[in-house]
């Protein structure tokens, strides 16, 4: 696939690109030697965790290096051009008019202060466009192209006008404004939720069928590489560690860094089941590489991979950077590393957790649970529309659970959470926490629920106080609720219970991963021996493996304690990897809970079976035969709330009752599974047909 | 936004009133009797009684306060104790001289500072950063009277470059700007530095965002970046800062009218003070406290123009 001479048929061609940062005494290689190719109307994916380089990858393609970072060595060639031989200014001109990025966050990356068609029209002025009368109706057709409605009104307005799956539309417009010849989309769905990440790519597919544009998609998601691109290259520590196609790389994946990234994918069918979970981390690298940088961490390193740097060598499904695949050192190995190979080895098909017994008093009970924020109150806010974040929700928590509460943004999950653990009071309905009201605490009593439950909150750092050692900080409990000196565990003992070293507990935040600072979150929130914790999104920021780490842990600890967990989390295979019970929420209501196995079994919600089916899966090609039921359109605005059935705007099965008429909660079976849908039965069953036409599927993720 | 002016300009006016409200009451608190400063020494208990009474100061502090207030919103600040001329008259022909110094001192600080700060931002680190930042500190840490001294020494006593003492006269421009030269100055060097500070951090901080990343990365040019995408949206805090300046402007003008002898209302101020002119004093720190409450004002209504996500009356109307 890759070739040492460049060939003008390619839009991009990177051959042995290294790049170094240097900040005062030390230097960090972040690229060793990278190697790419893109032809025309290609997608290739680049894959890699936090650390791997792919960043810097964009920024040397675009020569915007920070100050501190050099390229050392290689060359890019777009369309054949050396970009290393352009001049400041040529290279100026060749951003935005023959490459172009779309970044990860569309709310931080337009200008705030500038209105769109501004802000699209300086980028006509940077690159000499004509101005004149037809520019509005350019931008305006631009615009229309990645699906705004109303395009004309839409240049006049300011970026936080727009909902973030329309600002990043916007970025899109932009990017394709010159009609570049390469794309860049560096996690440019990353910061999006699950139906807006798919509408982006359907979007991003339909403008590589129709325009021929070259796409770089720049992801950590193996799952969403693997849907779209057509070939995939994955990086590790500055290095292309393999090469694939789309389809492969989550199939197949040869190398075995791919193939732990794989393993700790939660898919469609990974069901309570460990998730694989890498230990140690991504080394920097100083100098290139001598021998394999992964091998510290791999399962199947042997005396050779510290020694030799292997070659791309080639595999049945790409090229890998591993020894195993050298006919040398075959004999070294009995047979070739699979995916399997990183699954924890336990009994996965067990199902575990307690047998949850109607007659046992549930731990937590909410019933009709709602909290409302702003509304006609207050005299000064007049004006303000209520926003109904949590809205007439009942579900139950038994001693030794996990709940997942699965949402997406805006969907009321984090609230819930909150008014679940009394930080915030609700409007209407009641938790009623082991036979006690939680309005009802006061006192003493209060200060025992506190201890009882404990909340781990979504911004891990954030949520730790930056002076405080680790040591003091998940000690800290025991001082606040006055835990006689026989109860409590040490700091060494509380970090071990979250697998974490006894050198961590001298160490203040900064000094912490992502993954550790969660786990100091986790054992902080063991210290008073809690019968339940709410997690809200604990593994956001986190790289796959970190996540795993963290998903592992609240379920060992389940398994150890017989603690309760509320997981909030906007994945729902990584819930329905480790939860007993799912409650999907949508717009403030929950619109489908059950017994994990049932509802992802036989979904009766259309909303559930959308999420179920844009998740990652194995099998190729699976997921885009289902695209037909993506879900449409955004969240609604609380100004505006749709009538009847919340969901019906963006509902693929919408008809008539739905638009008139609030839904009931059907039961679907004897467990306790139900669903807010008028047609449950007959989704359960797959037995509804769709009203909405299928979005075109402008072709496949397919290799050409 | 017609409702938050409105809104906005009835707190300013409450301010106003709670401002002269305690200047009745902080005038009781000085040591020293008005009746006794225009009488001399040798007044007569009687004669004192009778001034005092004349003058008002025998009623009740609220009965005074009430008095001050309902002429005061007829525009009568009250007489002058001295000459009996009203206040206003008096206070209006310093008034404009102490203005033209206050807008000619704002004006110089922030075409100054506010490009220093940008030059600055421009390359962290390097050697013009370097020197701003050293004349910053200096500037910051020298206090602005001897500022004042030292300016009138160099440029007015050693060299006659410049005029020393006096305001010009206003119907000759040439002159007057000569005179204008070296108290704007001294009253804004402390703000050239304070304000290369401010635009520095600010610029630093938005050329590390995400939009400045994009504009780049589209191919805008450098000056673009930093003129148009960058410093519109750094000048942000400078913009609050600006509002108070001309308060604080406006009350440094007394020591440099000093200084420098100028006619103005702060050099009124220091002898109204002298002479226990309370009307006068009143007066003038009425303009005072207006001048910071129009300032804040009006640097809360450049906020609203200047970003228009605060124009946003509620949050719901997300467009779609």
């Amino acid at each position: 696939m890759t070739s040492t001479t460049a060939t003008v048929d390619l839009t991009l061609s990177v051959s042995d690109l290294s790049v170094r940062y240097d900040s005062g005494t030390s230097s960090r290689l972040a690229l060793d030697r990278v190697s790419l190719e893109i032809g025309a109307g290609e997608i290739l994916g680049i894959v890699g965790e936090s650390g791997s380089g792919k960043s810097t990858l964009t920024s040397a393609i675009t020569g915007l290096l920070p100050a501190n970072g050099q390229v050392v060595g290689g060359c890019i060639r777009l369309q054949g051009r050396d970009l290393g031989a352009l001049d400041p200014d040529e290279l100026r001109s060749v951003r935005g008019s023959q490459v172009a990025v779309v970044f990860q966050d569309p709310t931080t990356s337009l200008n705030p202060r500038l209105p769109v068609g501004a802000q699209l029209e300086q980028v006509l002025d940077a690159h000499g466009a004509a101005r004149g009368a037809d520019r509005t109706s350019l931008l305006a057709s631009r615009l229309a192209e990645v699906g705004l409605a109303d395009p004309e009104r839409a240049l006049t307005r300011y970026p936080h006008e727009f909902s973030g799956g329309m600002r990043q539309r916007v970025m899109i417009a932009m990017a394709l404004l010159l009609e570049p010849a390469l794309v860049i989309a560096d996690e440019a769905t990353s910061a999006l939720d699950l139906t807006l990440e798919a509408q982006i790519l359907e979007l991003l597919l339909r403008l590589r069928d129709e325009r021929g544009t070259s796409l770089m998609f720049i992801s950590h998601d193996l799952g969403v590489v693997s849907q779209l691109c057509d070939r995939v290259a994955v990086m590790y520590a500055g290095r292309v560690i393999e090469e694939t196609s789309g389809t492969a790389v989550l199939a197949s994946p040869a190398h075995p860094y791919t193939q732990a990234l794989d393993a700790a994918t939660p898919t469609a069918s990974s069901q309570r089941r460990r998730l694989a979970s890498v230990p140690g981390r991504m080394p920097d690298l100083t100098a290139p590489a001598t021998s394999c940088s992964f091998a510290p961490r791999c399962l199947h390193a042997a005396e050779v991979c510290e020694t030799l740097s292997p070659e791309l060598l080639t595999t049945s499904t790409g090229r890998a950077r591993c020894l195993v695949y050298d006919p040398e050192h075959q004999s070294t190995w009995k047979r070739e590393p699979v995916v399997a190979d990183w699954q924890p080895t336990e009994a996965a098909a067990e199902p575990r957790g307690p047998a949850v017994s109607s007659e046992e008093p549930p731990l937590v009970l909410v019933d009709d649970l709602a909290v409302h924020f702003g509304g006609t109150r207050g005299r000064w806010r007049r004006h303000r529309t209520t926003i109904r974040a949590v809205d007439g929700v009942s579900l139950r928590v038994h001693r030794g659970q996990i709940l997942g509460v699965v949402g997406e943004s805006g969907s009321g999950k984090t609230t819930l959470g909150q008014a679940m653990v009394d930080l915030l009071r609700p409007t209407r309905g009641s938790v009623v926490f082991d036979g006690t009201a939680t309005s009802s605490l006061s006192g003493a009593a209060r200060r025992g629920f506190r201890r009882r439950v404990q909340m781990i909150f979504q911004d891990a750092y954030a949520s730790l106080s930056p002076r405080m050692r680790v040591s003091e900080q998940v000690t800290e409990p025991y001082l606040i609720h006055r835990v006689p000196g026989s109860e409590r565990r040490s700091a060494e003992e509380l970090l071990a219970s979250v697998n974490l070293p006894a050198s961590v507990a001298r160490l203040v935040p900064s000094a912490l991963s992502g993954g550790q600072a969660r786990r100091v979150g986790v054992a902080r929130a063991l210290a008073g021996g809690p019968d339940l914790i709410v997690a809200d999104e604990p593994t956001s920021g986190l790289d796959q493996s970190a996540a795993s780490a963290v998903l592992n842990l609240l379920t060992d600890l389940r398994d150890r304690t017989g603690v309760s967990v509320v997981l909030i989390s906007h994945s729902l295979p990584q819930v329905k990897a480790v939860a007993d019970a799912i409650c999907v929420m949508y717009f403030g209501q929950v619109v489908e809970q059950g017994p994990v196995d049932v509802v992802t079994r036989d979904p009766g919600h259309p909303y559930t079976q959308a999420l179920l089916a844009l998740a990652p899966d194995r099998e190729p090609g699976r997921r885009l035969a289902r695209r037909r039921l993506l879900v449409a359109g955004e969240v609604p605005s609380w100004g505006d709330p749709p009538t009847g059935c919340r969901f019906h705007p963006r509902c693929a099965f919408a008809r008539d009752v739905c638009r008139t008429t609030t839904p009931p909660q059907v039961q679907l079976s004897d467990a306790g599974h139900t669903a807010a849908c008028h047609f449950a039965d007959l989704v359960a069953a797959g037995q509804l047909e769709p009203t909405r036409p299928a979005p075109v599927a402008a072709g496949t993720a397919a290799t050409p | 936004m017609l409702t938050y002016i409105i809104k906005r300009l009835a707190l300013a006016l409450l301010v106003l009133v709670l401002v002269t409200v305690l200047l009745v009451i902080l005038v009781q608190l000085v040591p020293g009797d008005p009746a006794r400063a225009i009488l001399g020494n040798h007044a007569t208990p009687d004669l004192i009684a009778q001034v005092r009474a004349n003058l008002g100061l025998d009623r009740s502090v609220p009965h005074q306060a009430w008095d001050f207030l309902s002429h005061a919103v007829r525009g009568d600040l009250g007489d002058d104790y001295l000459t009996g001329q009203p206040v206003t008259s008096e206070l209006g022909a310093s008034l404009v001289d102490t203005a033209v110094l206050t807008l000619a001192s704002v004006v110089l600080a922030l075409v100054v500072g506010i490009p220093a700060g940008i030059v600055a931002a421009n390359r962290p680190g390097g050697m013009v950063d370097a020197v701003i930042r050293a004349v910053s500190v200096v500037l910051l840490s020298m206090p602005p009277y001897v500022v004042a001294l030292l300016l009138l020494l160099w440029f007015a006593v050693d060299n006659h470059v410049l005029p020393a003492l006096g305001a010009g006269d206003l119907s000759q421009p040439g002159d007057y700007l000569q005179h204008l030269v070296l108290p704007a100055i001294a009253l804004a060097v402390f703000w050239w530095a304070y304000l290369a500070r401010l635009v520095r951090a600010s610029m630093l901080e938005v050329l590390s965002q995400p939009y400045v990343r994009t504009a780049r990365a589209y191919g805008l040019p450098p000056r673009v970046v930093t003129l148009r995408v960058a410093l519109k949206n750094a000048l942000m805090p400078v913009t609050a800062l600006t509002g108070l300046l001309l308060g604080y402007v406006l009350a440094g003008t007394v020591y440099v009218e000093v200084i420098f002898n100028r006619p103005g209302i702060g050099s009124l101020a220091i002898s109204a003070v002298a002479t226990r002119d309370w009307p006068v004093v009143r007066a003038i720190i009425l303009v005072y406290a207006a001048a910071f409450v129009i300032g804040g004002l009006l640097a809360d209504l450049a906020y609203r123009v200047l970003d228009p996500r605060l124009r946003l009356e509620d949050g719901s109307g997300v467009f779609v």
